[in-house]
């Protein structure tokens, strides 16, 4: 069970103390996808740095049951000094895996990302599209009950793109609880089967991914014109 | 509610230190050598040759005093830097913090051990010998990475908040230069003061040092008590003062 009851957070910018989020309750039961949509600015990556644990909230409770993963950052660790290899243990520690299970997960981590023998070279040699591959083919190795990904899964072309999916579907099926946050309604659509949609801190509404969607994507089409 | 191995990930940080400091360069880590060798070199001709001194065996005397105070310092300052440095690490995986600083210290010991084998070195050839109470010398230096490490634990948490830290610390390691008795002996310190030099760790420890290699004794027992004592102390405080600070990292950094 994810439950999450919200109240106020406060960051202090100058005189106005800014709000990022207030009034926010909601709970997610385990193996439920969740979507979390909203414009830029909205507090999409404040609510996931707070189920993660970043922060304390200044009001209100988090309250998480089971292991948690957090992709809000691919890569998170690396340096371009250092080898893909290196690298890959790195990333890995910090995501929570232990020595072994990284040492077992080795193998598959780089056939997965499909940097070959750049494994032994220093990331900075690497394309943009290979450090978004090995980043990400070490979070997937991580074994979690709870996985949150923040809008990281956009960079990357369609290969990568379809294998995110893929991978993510696969998670699903193992019964894993997803929070998601992306701008891609097409995605939000296809995985989650709820979706949270926050307006200036506020969640203006929760329910059916398809019925959110359609209010969240009406309005931005209202804004527009 | 972070799940992981922490001694794998503080190997790896302490790794990843190492591995980006000195890939590139050619001594690599024994760089950590020249400043001592330097030092002692300047300290032992001017307070032999020009202030005379009578303290014999000066080289390793002075050594004694410059290695714990200068790996003290150093590993002070980078520690007190080492949770600003990495502010993006933070932001956005949920480690626990404290494997900062400790990561930071345990890395920059290294440079302690090889110098200690230097002042061994230095220490056989001024013919002081070996003798069992050589077996303190793990245990004290034990000692002072537990009390760098609460220096560091505290100082890095405040240096969040307050930038200025590490200018602080600097200073206060150039006033720490002159009270630990490194280029003089401790019978020149008034009775008055030298007690309380004890409750100094790194003063305590040079002390204990030349107890050990040049008057072949083990140090005495109230040195060794307020020695341990302080530092782990300092570590308790270090360890309490990190919890309480660390709930604002997220927003200050």
């Amino acid at each position: 069970m994810l439950r999450g009851y919200l109240g106020r957070l406060f960051k202090r910018k100058g005189v106005e103390p800014f709000v990022a989020l207030k009034n926010i309750s909601f709970s997610i039961p385990a193996g439920q996808t969740v979507g979390v949509v909203g414009l830029n600015g909205a507090g999409k990556s404040t609510l996931l740095s707070l189920i993660v644990g970043l922060c304390p909230p200044d009001e209100g409770a988090v309250v998480v049951n089971g292991k948690v993963a957090a992709l809000l950052q691919l890569g998170a660790g690396f340096h371009p000094d250092l080898s893909g290899r290196e690298n890959v243990y790195m990333n890995a520690s910090l995501l929570g895996l232990s020595a072994e299970k990284t040492e077992k997960a080795f193998d598959s981590i780089v056939d997965f990302s499909g940097v070959g023998q750049f494994i032994d070279e220093p990331l900075r040699t690497y394309s943009s599209g290979m450090y978004v591959r090995l980043a990400f083919a070490v979070a997937i190795h991580v074994d979690p009950d709870i996985l949150i990904i923040d809008e990281v899964l956009s960079v990357g072309d369609q290969a990568f793109q379809s294998k995110c999916n893929a991978k993510i579907l696969e998670f699903k099926q193992q019964g894993k609880t997803l929070v998601f946050v992306s701008h891609s309604a097409a995605t939000v659509q296809s995985l989650c089967e709820r979706a949270l949609w926050l307006d200036h801190g506020e969640l203006v509404m929760d329910g059916e991914a398809a019925q959110v969607l359609e209010a969240y994507e009406g309005r931005g089409r209202l804004a527009a014109r | 509610m972070w799940h992981g191995d922490y001694f794998f990930l503080l190997r790896n940080l302490i790794l990843k230190d190492f591995r980006t400091r000195y890939r590139n360069m050619s001594l690599g880590v024994f760089w950590s050598l020249v400043n001592p060798i330097v030092m002692m070199i300047v300290m032992t001709f001017v307070f032999t040759k020009i202030f005379h001194n009578p303290t014999p065996k000066f080289p390793v005397h002075v050594l004694c005093g410059l290695i714990p105070f200068t790996f003290f310092s150093q590993t002070w300052v980078s520690g007190t830097t080492s949770v600003v440095d990495n502010a993006s690490l933070i932001k956005r995986v949920p480690v626990p913090r404290e494997a900062l600083p400790i990561a930071n210290v345990l890395g920059s010991s290294i440079h302690l051990f090889i110098q200690v084998g230097l002042l061994l070195l230095v220490a056989l050839a001024f013919r002081t010998g070996i003798n069992w109470y050589w077996l303190w010398l793990p245990a004290l230096l034990v000692a002072e990475l537990v009390f760098v490490c609460g220096c560091a634990l505290v100082c890095g948490a405040l240096n969040v908040y307050i930038r200025d830290m590490r200018y602080v610390v600097e200073s206060a390691c150039t006033v720490l230069f002159w009270l630990v008795p490194i280029f003089y002996d401790i019978s020149f310190v008034p009775a008055k003061y030298a007690e309380i030099y004890q409750y100094n760790p790194i003063a305590a420890l040079v002390l204990a040092l030349r107890n050990v290699l040049l008057d072949a004794r083990a140090p005495r027992a109230p040195l060794l008590l307020k020695l341990f004592f302080v530092s782990f102390a300092m570590l308790a405080f270090g360890g309490f003062a990190f919890r309480r600070l660390r709930r604002g990292f997220y927003d200050y950094l």
